[in-house]
C-alpha cells in the first residue's frame, strides 16, 4: 500500500477512535447511546473555524478552546436535560432531537454554505526518503497524544478510578462515596470535548458545514461494536480496523468499498457478538 | 350501572368516531395540501407501527428505513418492470421486505441489545449504498419513475394521475388494517409472549419460550407492514430514489413512537406519526431555515413534560378537568 | 431408569473446571439435594442441566434422551424448569400475570385461535387465569394478585419465582438457592411452599447453601467441593465423611 494511502488510513482511524471513545465513555457510565455525538463533532469543526481560521488564534490554543466549550455545552445538556428526565430511552430521544437542534442553530448562524479551513501545518515532510503531508501527520501525531493522555487519565488517576468504578458496579460505587451523577455529567463532558477535539483536527482536511457529523458518528459505532462494546482498548482497535480496512478497500476496489466495511462489521458481529477482543460472556 | 356500561364502551365508541371522522373528513374539508399531508402520515403511521412492533419484542432497531427501501424498491420494479397492478404490487414490495427482514433476523437478531441495533444501523446505511450504486436495478440516484395506477372496478375506473383522495382512502384502510392486526397481536397470546421475551428474556427462556422464534416474527411482521408502507408511499410520489429512505428516517420512527407513546402497541405510534409528520410539514413550510431548531427543541420539550407521550393525557386530561371542578379538594394521581 | 442421569458432565470456564466429571442419577420423585461450600459448582450443575450452559464434556440424558446442547427453551418444554438465585420477575406487570406468563407452556390452543378470540381460546385463557390465581393462593400471594411484581418484597418475589416454575407444570424442578437471602420467618414460608411442591410429586433439585434446610427437605444429599462430587447418600451418611467435614469447616 502507498505511503500515502497507509496515511489517510490512520487519519481516518485517529477520527474514528477519538469519536468512538468518547461514545464508550459516556455508554458505559450513562447506559444510553449519544445519537448527537457527531454534532459534537460538528461544533467543534466549527469553534475551529472560527477560532482558528477567523479570529486567527493559534491552532493548538484553538483546539482546547473549542473542546472546552463544547465539553461545557455537553455538561449543560447533561446536567440540565437528560438527568431530569432520566429514563434511557426518552434521553436517547433527547440526543436525536439534539441532532436537529445543533444543526439547525449552526445553519442559522453560519449559514448551510460549507467552508474551509486553512492548514496549521502546510507543506510537506520527507519520512526516509518519502514525501508525506505533514498536515496529516500532525493529526496523526495530536490523536495518538489525546488517545495515550485520556489512557493516562482512566488509568493512573483518582478521577479516572472513580469513572471506572461507576461503569462497572454504579451501586457499589455509589456506597463508597462515588457521586456516579457527577460521574456522568464529567463524563458527557470528556466525551463531547472528545468529540469537539476530532472534529477540530479534521477540520482542516475536510470541508466544514453543518451535516458532516452524521458520518463519524456510524463510523464511530461501528469500530465500537467491532473492538467490542464498553472498553476504552476495544474502540482504539475497532478505529483502527474500520479506518484501515475503509481505506484500503477505497484504494483498491473504489466505489463499493463502504459497502465491504459495512458487510464485514456485520460478518465480525455475527462470528463474534462480543467484538474481536472483547470477553465472552458464556 | 348504564354510566358504567357506557364508560367501558366510550374508547370503541370514539375510535369509531374518529374512524368515521377520518373517511368524510376530506370530503368536507377539500383542501389538497392538507389531503396530501394525511397521507404522508398514514404512511408514517405504518412506519411507527413497525418500529414499535419491534421495540415491543425488546428490540431498538435503527434501520427500519431499510425496509421501507425494500418495499419501496421491490414496488417500483413490479409495477413498471413487471407491470403488475396496484395491490399486487403493495404486496409484493411488503413481501419482499419480510423477506429480506426474515433472512436477515435469523442472521442479526441471535446479537439482541444493543448489537443488533448497530447492525440493523448498517444495513440501513448499506440499504442506501446499494440503491445508490447498483444502476441497473436502481437507477442510482435517477431512481425509478412509477406510472399512477389506474383501477377498474366493474364500469368504475379510477384514474390516481387525477386525484389524490383514492389514495387517501387506502392509506386509511391500511393503516386501519395494520392497527387492527398489531392491536389484536397485543392483546393475543402471542403478545403477552413477546412481551415476556422483551421484559426478561433469561427467564422467559428457561420458562420455554424461544426467543429467536418471537423476535423474528415481530421483525418480519413488522418489515411486511413497513414494506407495504414503502411500496405505497412509491405509488403515492411517482417516483423511487435514495434521498426518501436517508438513515435519518429510522430514528424519525422512534421519535415519533417516543412522542406518541412507547408503551402502547398501536394508538401511541399512530398518534405521535400524525402529530410528528403534521407539525413537522407545518414547520417546514412555515419557518423554513428555522424548522430544525424549532423541531429539535419541541421534540426535547414534549418528553420533558411527557415522559410517556401523548397517550398520558387520557388519564391526565380527565385529572385536569376534575381539579377544574373540585378546585381545592383533592384530585387522585393518575394512573401509572 | 433414572428420570435424570448425568454422564462423566465436565464444565470449564478457560482453565478453570467448575465441574469435574461429575456422575449423577436422579429417579422419578425424588428429592435430590446439593450442597457445598461456595464455589463449588452448584449453580453451574443446575445452569448445565438447564441449558444455560453448554457442558464442556460428557452428557446429560432426561428419559433417556440426551438434552445436553439443547437450547434452555427446548429443556424447559421437555419438563425441566428452573429457578433462579437472583429475583427475576417480568417487571412490567403484576404478580398474577407473571404467573399467568409462565403457564405458556400449557395451553394448547394456538396463536390464531387466540388472535381471533374464538370461543376455544376465550375458555382456555379463563382456565388459564383461574390456574394462575390458584397458583398464586397456594403460595399465600393472594395479597399481592394486583401489585407490580417488582415491587414484592424480596421474600415474596422469591415465592412468586416457585410460583412461576410450578405454573409450567414441571416434571423436574431445579430449585437455586431458594432461601438466599431471607429472614427466619421467609424461610418459613418459603419451606412450607416447597413442601407443598414435594406433595405434588414433583422431583426436585435443590441448590442450597444452608445444610441444615437440605437436611430437613431432601432424603439424598450430594456434596459439591471444587466441581467434585465428593459424597452421595442420606443426610447421615453424608454428613458422617471426614472429607465432608472438611470441605465445609476445614477451611475455616
Amino acid at each position: 500500500m502507498p505511503p500515502a494511502i497507509f496515511i489517510d488510513s490512520l487519519v481516518l482511524s485517529s477520527m474514528y477512535i477519538l469519536m468512538a471513545s468518547g461514545l464508550v465513555l459516556v455508554f458505559s457510565i450513562m447506559g444510553i447511546l449519544n445519537f448527537a455525538h457527531g454534532q459534537f463533532y460538528m461544533l467543534g469543526a466549527y469553534a475551529i473555524f472560527y477560532l482558528f481560521q477567523q479570529a486567527g488564534i493559534n491552532f493548538f490554543i484553538s483546539l482546547a478552546l473549542s473542546a472546552a466549550i463544547v465539553g461545557f455545552v455537553g455538561i449543560l445538556i447533561e446536567r440540565y436535560i437528560m438527568r431530569p428526565i432520566g429514563q434511557p430511552i426518552q434521553a436517547v430521544v433527547v440526543t436525536i432531537a439534539l441532532i436537529s437542534v445543533f444543526e439547525g442553530l449552526i445553519t442559522l448562524i453560519a449559514g448551510p454554505a460549507p467552508h474551509s479551513v486553512t492548514s496549521a501545518f502546510p507543506g510537506n515532510v520527507d519520512i526516509f526518503g518519502v514525501s508525506l503531508s505533514s498536515e496529516r501527520l500532525a493529526t496523526v501525531v495530536i490523536a495518538v497524544i489525546l488517545i495515550i493522555a485520556l489512557y493516562l487519565f482512566i488509568q493512573r488517576t483518582r478521577l479516572g478510578l472513580a469513572l471506572r468504578a461507576a461503569a462497572q458496579q454504579p451501586v457499589a460505587a455509589g456506597l463508597f462515596g462515588i457521586q456516579v451523577a457527577r460521574v456522568s455529567t464529567l463524563v458527557m463532558g470528556i466525551g463531547c470535548g472528545l468529540a469537539a477535539l476530532a472534529g477540530g483536527i479534521m477540520a482542516p482536511m475536510f470541508y466544514v458545514d453543518p451535516w458532516i457529523g452524521g458520518q463519524p458518528l456510524v463510523m464511530a459505532l461501528l469500530a465500537i461494536v467491532i473492538g467490542g462494546m464498553g472498553s476504552l482498548g476495544g474502540a482504539v482497535v475497532g478505529g483502527i480496523v474500520l479506518g484501515m480496512i475503509g481505506s484500503m478497500l477505497a484504494y483498491y476496489i473504489g466505489f463499493w468499498s463502504q459497502l465491504i466495511s459495512f458487510g464485514i462489521v456485520i460478518v465480525i458481529l455475527l462470528f463474534r457478538p462480543q467484538g474481536l477482543f472483547g470477553q465472552s460472556e458464556k | 350501572m348504564d354510566k358504567a356500561k357506557l364508560k367501558a364502551k366510550l374508547p370503541l365508541i370514539l375510535l369509531l368516531a374518529f374512524i368515521i371522522f377520518t373517511i368524510i373528513f376530506p370530503l368536507i374539508v377539500k383542501d389538497r395540501f392538507l389531503l396530501s399531508i394525511l397521507i404522508e402520515a398514514g404512511v408514517m403511521c405504518l412506519f411507527a407501527l413497525g418500529f414499535a412492533a419491534v421495540f415491543r419484542s425488546g428490540q431498538f432497531s435503527l434501520g427500519q428505513a431499510a425496509f421501507l427501501a425494500v418495499g419501496g424498491y421491490a414496488g417500483a420494479l413490479l409495477a413498471s418492470k413487471a407491470g403488475l397492478p396496484f395491490w399486487l404490487s403493495l404486496l409484493g414490495g411488503g413481501l419482499s421486505s419480510a423477506i429480506v427482514a426474515f433472512l436477515l433476523g435469523i442472521v442479526i437478531l441471535r446479537m439482541g441489545g444493543l448489537y443488533f441495533s448497530i447492525a440493523t444501523l448498517a444495513l440501513g446505511e448499506i440499504a442506501i449504498i446499494i440503491a445508490k450504486n447498483w444502476d441497473s436495478v436502481t437507477s442510482g440516484m435517477t431512481g425509478i419513475a412509477v406510472d399512477a395506477p389506474i383501477v377498474k372496478i366493474g364500469e368504475l375506473t379510477i384514474n390516481f394521475a387525477t386525484t389524490k383522495l383514492p389514495y387517501y382512502y387506502i392509506i386509511v384502510l391500511l393503516v386501519i388494517m395494520a392497527a387492527l392486526m398489531f392491536w389484536r397481536i397485543d392483546r393475543s397470546r402471542l403478545g403477552t409472549v413477546v412481551r415476556s421475551v422483551a421484559v426478561a428474556p433469561v427467564m422467559s427462556e428457561h420458562a420455554g419460550i424461544h426467543l429467536m422464534k418471537y423476535r423474528v416474527i415481530m421483525f418480519t411482521l413488522a418489515a411486511f407492514v413497513t414494506g407495504v408502507a414503502g411500496a405505497f408511499y412509491v405509488y403515492y410520489l411517482s417516483w423511487v430514489g435514495p434521498p426518501l429512505f436517508s438513515g435519518a428516517q429510522s430514528t424519525v420512527a422512534l421519535i415519533m413512537c417516543v412522542i406518541g407513546g412507547l408503551w402502547s402497541a398501536v394508538s401511541g405510534p399512530i398518534i405521535g406519526a400524525i402529530i410528528v409528520s403534521y407539525f413537522g410539514t407545518m414547520m417546514q413550510i412555515h419557518l423554513e431555515g428555522l424548522r430544525p431548531l424549532v423541531f429539535g427543541v419541541l421534540v426535547i420539550v414534549l418528553i420533558w413534560f411527557m415522559p410517556n407521550g401523548l397517550v398520558e393525557l387520557q388519564y391526565r386530561f380527565p385529572a385536569w378537568v376534575k381539579s377544574l371542578f373540585k378546585k381545592k379538594g383533592k384530585v387522585p394521581d393518575a394512573p401509572a | 431408569m433414572p428420570l435424570l442421569k448425568l454422564d462423566h458432565v465436565k464444565k470449564a470456564f478457560g482453565s478453570l473446571l467448575a465441574l469435574d466429571d461429575i456422575e449423577l442419577s436422579v429417579n422419578k420423585g425424588e428429592v435430590l439435594g446439593i450442597v457445598g461450600p461456595n464455589g463449588s459448582g452448584k449453580t453451574t450443575l443446575l445452569n448445565v442441566i438447564s441449558g444455560y450452559y453448554h457442558s464442556s464434556g460428557g452428557e446429560v440424558l432426561y428419559k433417556g434422551r440426551k438434552i445436553s446442547g439443547m437450547r434452555p427453551d427446548q429443556i424447559a418444554r421437555m419438563g425441566i424448569i428452573r429457578t433462579f438465585q437472583q429475583n427475576i420477575v417480568y417487571w412490567d406487570t403484576v404478580t398474577l400475570e407473571n404467573v399467568y406468563r409462565t403457564c405458556y407452556l400449557t395451553a394448547k390452543t394456538n396463536y390464531w385461535q387466540s388472535f381471533f378470540n374464538t370461543p376455544a381460546w376465550v375458555k382456555e385463557n379463563k382456565e388459564l387465569w383461574a390456574k394462575a390465581s390458584e397458583i398464586v393462593q397456594l403460595f399465600g400471594l393472594g395479597d399481592f394478585s394486583f401489585s407490580l411484581a417488582q415491587g414484592l418484597p424480596h421474600g415474596k418475589q422469591r415465592s412468586l419465582g416457585m410460583a412461576m416454575a410450578l405454573a409450567a407444570d414441571p416434571d423436574v424442578l431445579l430449585l437455586d438457592e431458594p432461601l438466599a437471602g431471607m429472614d427466619a420467618y421467609e424461610m418459613e414460608i418459603v419451606l412450607a411452599n416447597i413442601k407443598k411442591i414435594i406433595e405434588r410429586g414433583v422431583t426436585i433439585i435443590l441448590v442450597e447453601h444452608n445444610i441444615k434446610t437440605v437436611l430437613s427437605l431432601c432424603p439424598r444429599i450430594i456434596v459439591l467441593n471444587f466441581g467434585h462430587k465428593i459424597a452421595d447418600g442420606s443426610g447421615q451418611e453424608v454428613l458422617k465423611r471426614q472429607d465432608v467435614i472438611e470441605a465445609y469447616l476445614g477451611v475455616e
